[in-house]
């Protein structure tokens, strides 16, 4: 993820959370990545979601990063 | 606490044949409970946790990484390998099926983030990844994962980078940038 911020040339506060902490957070978050399976349980949240279907991929979350901030 | 100490060699079982996706969880938290790390509760725990969130511990092609709250029974922070053989499906729209389980356990909250991040630190490395998922004896799948001094101590603490087990640096050891 920050390797991705990187190569994006941006800058991001990132926090890294379990899904309980991050439903708490969403509203002060404007782009939340997360797994298919787990955006649904985030409920009605502001942020722009992100799915990742390969956490290992860097380049997948670059180009989905790279779309969301366009 | 190094990665040494989470992962240690008597946690890494190799080519398992299990009939499905539970089997498999379960081969991984009896590793965990023979080694004395976690109450036997905690197998349920990973599998629970599987079933309501869905499949979405297979997070890379090939790997699943079960695990389950602090709460469920935890006694220290820890780490298992079990690769299979044949592969088998948990479910998963693009990462099916799943040849190496690394389950894991945390003593709480931000260890148990922090334990995800430094997983992927090690795996986010494409060699590392191949390698592991071809691994077919213990020897490979130790060398892999201990190669990474890349360290989780499982309360969220940041590791000590530069003097992470005591050692000199060896010359195939590669720091993470965690």
């Amino acid at each position: 993820m920050e390797k991705a911020i990187k190569q994006l040339g941006i800058t991001a506060d990132v926090e890294v959370a379990d899904i309980s902490t991050a439903r708490a957070l969403a509203h002060q978050a404007d782009i939340i990545l997360t797994s298919k399976e787990l955006a649904d349980r985030l409920g009605d949240v502001s942020a722009k979601i992100i799915t990742i279907s390969n956490y290992m991929d860097l380049q997948e979350m670059v180009n989905k990063l790279k779309e969301a901030i366009a | 606490m190094s990665i040494k100490e989470l992962l240690t060699a008597d946690r890494v079982i190799i080519n398992v044949e299990t009939k499905d996706w539970e089997e498999a969880v379960r081969s991984a938290g009896r590793l965990l409970v023979d080694t004395g790390v976690v109450e036997e509760r905690y197998i349920e725990g990973m599998i629970n946790t599987t079933k309501e969130l869905g499949a979405y511990i297979v997070i890379a092609p090939g790997l699943a990484i079960p695990h389950s709250r602090p709460e469920d029974g935890v006694i220290e922070p820890c780490m298992a390998v079990v690769t299979l053989d044949p592969p088998i499906s948990f479910g998963h729209t693009d990462n099916d099926p799943v040849q190496v389980l690394i389950a894991f356990g945390a003593v709480d909250n931000k260890g148990h983030v922090e334990a995800l991040s430094q997983m992927a630190t090690i795996l986010s490395d494409k060699e590392n990844f191949q390698a592991l998922m071809k691994a077919k004896t213990k020897k490979e799948v130790l060398d892999i994962m201990w190669s990474s001094s890349c360290m989780w101590n499982g309360t969220g603490k940041q590791p000590d980078l530069e003097n992470p087990d005591g050692e000199s640096d060896q010359a195939t050891r590669h720091y993470c940038r965690c």
